[in-house]
């Protein structure tokens, strides 16, 4: 401790890579073992993927030749502006309708606010791709827009071909949109309500309070999440291969994908392209946290507990209570029901009344006796669990070092946030030639599975152990170190306990994550190391259809309650921990 | 006897006028109550974490007793925990992840060398509760404590090893006016009783007052005056000090004679008018010096009165620019020719706004300071 602990002194630490260690075996073992594992899983996915980049994939030689035909190639462009164009387009749908809602629901007395909530709960434990099949099926020929179109146009032809750019943003937005929601709903819930009520007094109406100040307060909270959001889509995957794909609207995310599968498969043209885009996210990213630094501006956490007082909407309730309704038929219901309606159908049939005497169970009997499904159903939560333990155990030593400004804090911070600019599909190309020039026989593992994982989402590992060491006051640590405890038993007896619910939430969320994944797993899997979202992919790219929504939907089922028991039990498990609320 | 010499600590640049703290000694006998006092930022947390072991410092040394906690000279910096010190944190730092009793017993759990059995800690734990009158509260959580009793929690957790050293960091701050007062009665038996040598930091001068045994004044991280309450507040070292320990009124002037420390003599005000002061100390001939004033040592009068008393030999006129009343008294501000003065007045004197008025006061409540 002796070394830690000057607040003022602060500004002067934060640049200061390394400092002379002092003390207990503690104080220089943690950094070290940590910035040591950091190091060896994030920086050769870095460097296996700039080397194959420049090197000719039969001789082995130095080239420049996969980026040169990168360049010359007219493709590149085409999906470079794709990308772009669908990252753009769908921030704006889903910033545009997931503010909408959280305004709506958090500052506003509209009735069934609630519903929103459990919409953006439910909808962030389905699989994407579950989400996507179903939006496919909805706007697709035979779904029921077409359907209708057809029915009062009596032309055969389709209102809407969903294969195509607009299909892909508004099918992405509406994917986004919840999880959008949910960060805005909690900065509105922090936000000053005192400037609010401040303008109401002065006499400003609802709209002009909202214009002049809800909107400009929460301006850069706003335009923060739009960039992020903006580099999660640039880097998207599920939406471009399912809708994309068949579409033949390529993106760079699935440009690499297609790279790695082709006969044979052209590594060193993938890795130039995933070069790439960690360049163009790199930059985006520091945009992002340029924009971020001050984006804090306007915050005002006021040490009272109040909750602001909601605007009356009056008459205008209901408008208020449809915008939570359209959400949830959109994020939610829709996927829902389509998926439901498929899983109950012997083959693929659109909605109507003639088609319901078929419905059959069959399907469901199918995936559920399936035993092969059900290993992988197990392989898939193994790797997630292990996969979110890994990451939360480091990133607890971690963010602790980084936020505590120990010995060699600021190289673990910039190693554990360098993934960030990790696409998914990026790291699996870079494990798979990683796994391919290494001794063990990692290829086709599920370890290599977990790894992928654990590099992907460790920065969002940090992120809850670094906000959660944030939250303990720094005096309950030294005054343990008054008290006469060493560095690693304060770590083990303070910091540990106090952080137990950051790091359960963050293993959580990293869990859903890893269960849902596909962009990793597609490329990573083998034939003994399938796992959930790329068996869903398989089936539905082979044409079962119908089957397909049943496993979605036994799976969907499967995690919520999954979810639940994780939440009650983890709610009992921290109420034992500390008896009464902090 | 916790001996503290040249303490050095600066933060940033080292220029004269940095933050930190520029070289502070001072020693205290064993059992002595002493206070940090100063304004914000004038270094009296970094003294107090310097010898707590928080804070490494950059030149000077720390002893304890017989024991050397700090010495730059020789290369030795004992760890925190291993300095035996007691310490109670501004925001009690109470763990709220372990019971009362857990919070108390930890330092007697984690103290190297020691090896106290159960009923031991038990023993001793029920004592540091009982001194801070929370018998019986051992199995409760903290987070369903008062915030009186947090802080009764963290003194009772640092009394608890029985250390040769307890450090205060600005323990009443928190708590509102009442409990405030409840618990300086309360820590200062408490500290009797105990006999231990505290170290206390506050920026409440009436805190420091009433608590201390022996104040040292700190600005800008440097020291003002060490002295007794009754020095302090009585014969203030320079008008920082006077005007840190609640006087409003500095009047610049310059000394007319030579003055001893002690003695009387008169002072030239920038507005032409001749005081007649008490020098605390010594003074030459033409210095620059700053006149304080207790508001309370000045009587105001109509100016036909005749003055009552024969020590208040020094006159002003002026007139009554404000008047605030607070009950039997008023604070009123008068304008003296280029300078106004707060004052008392008996609020039934039937002195209103506006009115020509005659400040009167002895010599011996005008103290000539050095700047």
């Amino acid at each position: 401790m002796t070394n830690s602990s000057l607040p003022a002194s602060e500004q002067l630490q934060r640049r200061t890579f390394w400092r002379r260690p002092q003390g207990s075996l503690f104080t220089w073992l943690a950094p070290a073992s940590v910035g040591l594992v950091l190091a060896l899983l994030v920086l050769p996915p870095i460097a296996v993927l700039i080397k194959t980049s420049l090197t000719q994939e039969q001789t082995g030689a130095y080239t420049i030749a996969h980026f040169r035909d990168l360049f010359a190639d007219p493709q590149f462009y085409t999906a470079t502006w794709n990308s772009l164009l669908f990252s753009g387009l769908s921030t704006a749908l889903s910033i545009l309708f997931g503010t909408t809602v959280a305004w709506v629901v958090v500052r506003t007395n509209a009735p069934w606010r609630g519903l929103a909530y459990v919409t953006a709960a439910v909808s962030l434990g389905t699989p994407y791709i579950l989400h996507v099949m179903a939006w496919l099926f909805f706007l697709g020929r035979s779904g029921p827009v077409n359907e209708l179109y057809r029915a009062f146009t009596d032309t055969g032809g389709n209102l809407f071909d969903v294969f195509s750019m607009s299909g892909m943003v508004l099918i992405q937005g509406m994917l986004w949109s919840p999880l959008v929601f949910l960060l805005l709903a909690a900065t509105f819930e922090r936000s000053n309500a005192e400037w609010e009520e401040a303008a109401r007094m002065c006499g400003a109406s609802i709209a002009r309070t909202m214009w002049s100040i809800s909107f400009r307060q929460a301006w850069p909270a706003i335009t923060g999440m739009a960039l992020f959001v903006f580099i999660r889509n640039l880097e998207s995957f599920d939406v471009p291969v399912l809708v994309g794909g068949p579409g033949r609207v390529y993106l760079l995310t699935t440009d690499i994908y297609l790279s790695t599968t082709e006969m044979p498969p052209k590594m060193g043209r993938a890795s130039a392209f995933s070069v790439i885009l960690i360049a163009v996210l790199s930059a985006a990213l520091l945009c992002y946290n340029r924009y971020s630094a001050n984006a804090d501006r306007y915050a005002s956490v006021t040490g009272k507990g109040y909750r602001p007082r909601p605007f009356d909407l009056g008459r205008h309730k209901w408008l208020g209570t449809a915008v939570v309704v359209l959400n949830f038929l959109f994020v939610l219901g829709l996927p829902l029901i389509v998926s439901l309606w498929l899983s109950l159908m012997p083959f693929a049939r659109p909605f109507a009344m003639a088609a319901l005497p078929f419905a059959t169970l069959e399907n469901f009997q199918q995936v559920l006796s399936d035993r092969h499904l059900i290993g992988l159903g197990i392989n898939t939560l193994v790797v997630a669990a292990e996969a979110a333990t890994l990451a939360m155990l480091i990133a607890a030593v971690a963010g602790w070092l980084v936020v505590r400004h120990q010995a060699g804090a600021r190289l673990i911070e910039v190693l554990s946030s360098i993934p960030i600019v990790f696409p998914g599909i990026v790291v699996g190309v870079a494990l798979i030639l990683i796994a391919l020039n290494l001794p063990i026989p990692l290829y086709g593992s599920l370890t290599l599975i977990m790894l992928a994982f654990l590099i992907r989402f460790l920065p969002y590992a940090m992120r809850y152990a670094h906000t959660g060491v944030l939250q303990i006051h720094r005096e309950l640590e030294e005054a343990a170190g008054a008290a006469g405890a060493g560095q690693f038993t304060v770590f083990r007896k303070i910091v540990v306990p106090l952080l137990v619910p950051a790091l359960v939430s963050g293993w959580v969320f990293i869990f859903l994550l890893g269960a849902n994944e596909l962009s990793m797993s597609i490329l990573l899997a083998g034939a003994n190391s399938q796992v959930m979202p790329v068996a869903i992919y398989d089936r539905w790219s082979s044409g079962q259809n119908v089957e397909v929504f049943a496993l979605g939907l036994v799976w969907t089922a499967f995690m919520s309650v999954l979810m639940l028991v994780l939440y009650l039990t983890g709610r009992r498990f921290l109420a034992a921990l500390r008896p009464a609320n902090l | 006897m916790l001996l503290v010499s040249d303490l050095t600590r600066l933060f940033g640049a080292s220029s004269a006028n940095s933050a930190g703290l520029h070289p502070l000694s001072f020693s205290l006998k064993d059992g002595t109550f002493f206070t940090l006092l100063g304004p914000s930022g004038c270094g009296k947390t970094t003294t107090l974490r310097c010898i707590a072991g928080l804070e490494r410092p950059d030149r000077g040394s720390i002893r304890l007793g017989d024991t050397v906690l700090f010495d730059d000279a020789d290369g030795i910096e004992v760890p925190l925990n291993q300095r035996g010190i007691g310490m109670v944190f501004q925001s009690y730092a109470i763990w709220p992840h372990m019971s009362v009793f857990n919070n108390v017993a930890f330092p007697l759990r984690v103290t190297r060398g020691t090896k106290p059995s159960a009923s031991e800690i038990e023993a001793l734990v029920e004592d540091a509760l009982r001194r801070v009158d929370l018998s019986g509260f051992g199995p409760r959580s903290p987070t369903q404590l008062s915030g009186g009793q947090q802080q009764r929690v963290a003194l009772a957790r640092a009394i608890v090893r029985k250390p040769r050293l307890l450090l205060l960091d600005e323990p009443l701050s928190n708590l509102d006016a009442r409990l405030r007062d409840e618990m300086r009665a309360e820590l200062k038996r408490l500290q009797r009783e105990l006999g231990i040598t505290t170290v206390y930091v506050t920026h409440d001068q009436s805190e420091a007052l009433e608590l201390s045994d022996l104040i040292a004044v700190l600005d800008k991280g440097k020291l003002r005056q060490l002295g007794s309450p009754r020095e302090i507040f009585f014969d203030p070292a320079d008008s920082f000090v006077a005007n840190f320990m609640g006087s409003p009124n500095l009047l610049a002037g310059r000394t007319l004679a030579d003055v001893a420390a002690g003695g009387m003599g008169q002072v030239e005000l920038a507005n032409g008018h001749t005081l007649v002061c008490r020098f605390p100390r010594t003074l030459a001939a033409g210095s620059s010096t700053t006149v304080s004033l207790r508001p309370e040592a000045i009587r105001v009068t109509t100016p036909e009165q005749p003055p009552t008393s024969d020590g208040e030999i020094n006159r002003l006129d002026g007139r009554l620019i404000s008047l605030d009343f607070q009950g039997y008294g008023s604070r009123c501000l008068v304008d003296i020719g280029g300078h106004s003065l707060q004052a008392n007045i008996d609020s039934r004197a039937g002195i209103g706004a506006n009115a020509a008025v005659a400040l009167t006061f002895p010599a011996t409540e005008a103290l000539a300071l050095s700047q």
